[in-house]
């Protein structure tokens, strides 16, 4: 399954589930980022940094130890 | 009738909160552009119309009553408290909503829904709405049977006298009718019926605020930490919960920790569906928020804007400061003569000129710099750019051990260590967050700076390295520099060392740019301005006034002063030993004293010795005295070039300013951490100077 770390800066696609391995998972839950969300990914900081996505209308920055525990379908 | 109506203001981070509170008590409150940034609640008292009194509580953002930093906590904390004690509820909730951005502010909305208090429901920044956000608000209110819902604007002030009419209806507010709440399915219900029964004995709640708070605690237990109970009680409610959980079967388990919001938004969603809310979203479009970044948060030229931004603020403090600074400096020096020429000889006059006057002299030169470097940071922060910095910088900042969030607190700390330590709340790592606040008082401060200018001014010549870089404001960089690169070194060393508790969580929203409102940018400018002259100025004063007791007495026989006999010269004389060895001799013993209370008391204290020694006609320059000041032992000049060096360095690194570390003892609960830092800061300022002192007299310089 491919993770949202793995998605280019543009790319769209779906999210299917949220790894318990993941830290804040509740807290994303509550701010609107679940399965079934649409997220866009806007930009990727270098060197394993934190990326900036998009859902709904809104952003969120995410470190890539969250961003890897979040699986995704190309859309 | 009620006499008071307490109001509370709730909502997300950075949705406008603040503004809001500040249109309603014309109360002088920071606004800005990060979320998290009111880290306190806020509370002012003002009158709607006479005899009708508004107590208004401002809290911190949150997004949830599930607390993940400081801040929340505190929204969280009062929260249960107004479950547990209902008589301490607010009359009414002002929830203020992101009009763009309704359904996830309606996530914790719909939390505080449950406590069935009147709620207005504002949907702010009605100015930005676009038109694929609009719905049916009027169909939200009934659909959520609360008080009513209002398009507002902070900066158009839309809705704002509706809102008023409605807090003036509510003062005799008869009869209230519930709000709506989501319901739980019956099979969940069934299997959480040991934790409804503890969740109801303990917290006293009913019906279907007892089914989804048990819902609450049962799918994140975790959450019972963060809250106010007695061991006993929580005892029981965690029995309860992994009664509940056995009787769970196995496919739920996984799902459980994000059921309260799954079934929440799924809750949001039918209600909003009914306001003809439209949930798709475009997202493929590129907004202009989004080109914008496409710059600034670029990965190469990004850092770059951001180093640019850096380098112009401090250039224009150190060069445009420069003109109000020495026209303030003059009207002081001339006020103070003006006075000692009219009022009649004697110790009265002495107290007010080389106390009081040259006392508060020393301080009110430095507003316009405290005033352009907070200008910068307010405009900065109100826009938006600051979140981008974080997020930009969070890689690097975890390599020195650090938290792309301890950005903001780390270039507040230039402006003053307080508010910096108390912006590091929103850092959801504990430690990350003790980490900056260990090491933020290394920061050069703006306190530091008048100590800068007075040894740079008097001490380094006016010329230029290779023709190019002014060696003054070289060796000024130099001292930001030292300052900056000792608090990263030791953040790497205390990451390493410490085994505090660390989240890697780094999950932040990032709000649009926003054109910051002039008007409030102008008021936290003057706010933190004012706190500057009245707060340290208090204490400064204080000093100016002791210290100048101090420096005058004992008189002699003919009634004058040998300042080097006085009791402050005998202070100072007792603890020059243990400085000598620095390059500092007696009279910067007694400024390193006075430094305790606050730094810049520095160039008062020295103003006020030189000012009696000199018991002349006039003000003498503390410049002028300070160069020609001759050491009656060796004949020789007092200060050097190199001691004005030593003395920078230490006070880059010395613990001082002892508001500092009791603000410290407050954020970190207790000594423990305070009494380090004075210990680790004092130990590093000693070594440095000597260091500093030693070699270069070794190496010649003098
Ligand atoms: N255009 C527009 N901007 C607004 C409005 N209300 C607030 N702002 C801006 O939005 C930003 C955030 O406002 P704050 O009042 O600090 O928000 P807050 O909810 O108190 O934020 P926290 O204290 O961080 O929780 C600031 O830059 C304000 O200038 C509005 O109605 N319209």
């Amino acid at each position: 399954m491919k993770n949202l770390y793995k998605l280019r800066e543009n790319d769209i696609a779906k999210i299917i589930s949220l790894d318990n391995k993941n830290h804040s998972k509740l807290r994303l839950a509550e701010m609107g980022l679940m399965p079934g969300v649409q997220v866009r990914m806007i930009k990727k900081t270098p060197f394993g940094g934190p990326v900036l996505i998009k859902i709904n209308n809104y952003y969120l920055t995410l470190r890539k130890e969250d961003a890897s525990f979040i699986f995704i379908i190309g859309d | 009738m009620k006499d008071v109506l307490k109001v509370a203001i709730l909502g997300n981070p950075n949705c406008g909160k603040t503004a809001i509170f500040n249109l309603l008590t014309n109360l002088n409150e920071k606004v800005s552009n990060y979320p998290g940034i009111t880290v306190e609640k806020k509370v002012a008292d003002f009158n709607l119309d006479e005899s009708k009194k508004i107590s208004l509580e401002d809290y911190p953002g949150s997004y949830s009553v599930v607390s993940q930093s400081i801040d929340e906590k505190i929204v969280s904390e009062n929260i249960y408290k107004w479950i547990r004690q209902p008589e301490l509820k607010p009359d009414t909730i002002i929830y203020v909503a992101d009009a763009n951005n309704i359904r996830r502010n309606l996530y914790f909305c719909s939390q505080l829904l449950e406590l069935d208090i009147p709620t207005i429901l504002l949907l702010n920044m009605n100015d930005l709405l676009i038109n694929e956000n609009k719905f049916d608000y009027v169909k939200l209110k009934e659909e959520l049977n609360i008080l009513n819902v209002i398009p507002f604007s902070a900066v158009t002030k839309v809705g704002l006298d509706e809102l008023k009419g409605n807090l003036r209806e509510l003062f005799s507010l008869s009869e209230f009718k519930k709000n709506c709440k989501m319901n739980l399915g019956k099979d969940i219900l069934e299997s959480i019926i040991p934790v409804t029964e503890s969740i109801e004995s303990v917290f006293k709640v009913k019906d279907t605020f007892k089914n989804n708070l048990s819902l609450r605690f049962i799918c994140n237990p975790e959450h019972l930490d963060n809250i106010l109970l007695n061991e006993d009680d929580k005892l029981k409610i965690r029995n309860s919960i992994n009664k509940s959980i056995d009787g769970l079967n196995k496919d739920m388990k996984p799902l459980l920790t994000t059921l309260e919001s799954d079934l929440r938004y799924g809750w949001i969603d039918e209600v909003l569906l009914k306001c003809s809310f439209k949930k798709i979203k475009v997202i493929e479009k590129k907004t202009f928020s989004e080109k914008i970044d496409g710059v600034l948060t670029h990965s190469f030229f990004g850092p770059i804007i951001f180093v640019g931004i850096l380098y112009f603020i401090f250039q224009s403090i150190f060069s445009w400061a420069g003109y109000p600074m020495d026209l303030i400096d003059s009207l002081v020096a001339s006020f103070g003569n003006y006075i000692y020429s009219i009022m009649p000889d004697g110790l009265f006059r002495d107290l007010i000129v080389d106390g009081v006057i040259a006392g508060i002299g020393g301080i009110v030169i430095f507003l316009p710099q405290i005033i352009l470097l907070m200008s910068f940071m307010t405009l900065l922060e109100d826009s938006g750019y600051m979140t981008r910095v974080t997020f930009m910088m969070d890689r690097f900042m975890r390599t020195m051990g650090l938290h792309g969030k301890s950005i903001l607190p780390i270039m507040s700390g230039y402006a003053c260590a307080i508010p910096g330590i108390i912006s590091t709340r929103t850092i959801d790592s504990w430690k990350e967050r003790l980490i900056t606040i260990l090491i933020l008082p290394l920061i050069s401060c703006s306190a530091r700076l008048p100590v800068y200018v007075l040894m740079i001014g008097t001490f380094i010549p006016e010329t230029y390295l290779f023709g190019l870089v002014g060696l003054q404001g070289f060796v000024m960089v130099l001292m930001y520099f030292l300052g900056t690169i000792t608090a990263f070194i030791l953040a790497k060393i205390f990451s390493k060392v410490l085994t505090e508790s660390s989240n890697p969580s780094f999950v932040m929203e990032l709000p649009a740019y926003r054109f910051p409102i002039f008007k409030s940018v102008f008021r936290q400018v003057y706010n933190r301005g004012k706190l500057f002259l009245f707060d340290a100025g208090k204490i400064i004063m204080i000093i100016s006034i002791a210290l100048w007791f101090l420096a005058s007495f004992p008189k002699n026989n003919f009634g004058e002063v040998d300042i080097s006999n006085s009791y402050a010269g005998k202070i100072g004389k007792t603890i020059e030993p243990v400085i000598e060895p620095l390059g500092f001799d007696w009279k910067i013993g007694i400024a390193l004293i006075t430094s305790f209370a606050a730094r810049e008391v520095v160039v008062s204290t020295l103003s006020t010795i030189y000012n009696i020694d000199n018991d002349g006609e006039d003000m003498v320059s503390l410049k002028e005295a300070m160069r020609n000041d001759i050491d009656e032992k060796t004949g020789k000049k007092t200060y050097t070039p190199l001691i004005a060096i030593s003395l920078m360095v230490f006070y880059v690194y010395a613990a001082q300013c002892m508001v500092t570390f009791a603000v410290i003892k407050t954020e970190t609960n207790g000594w423990k951490w305070p009494i380090f830092m004075i210990f680790y800061m004092t130990i590093l300022a000693y070594t440095a100077s000597l260091l500093v002192f030693q070699v270069g007299k070794i190496l010649g310089f003098s």
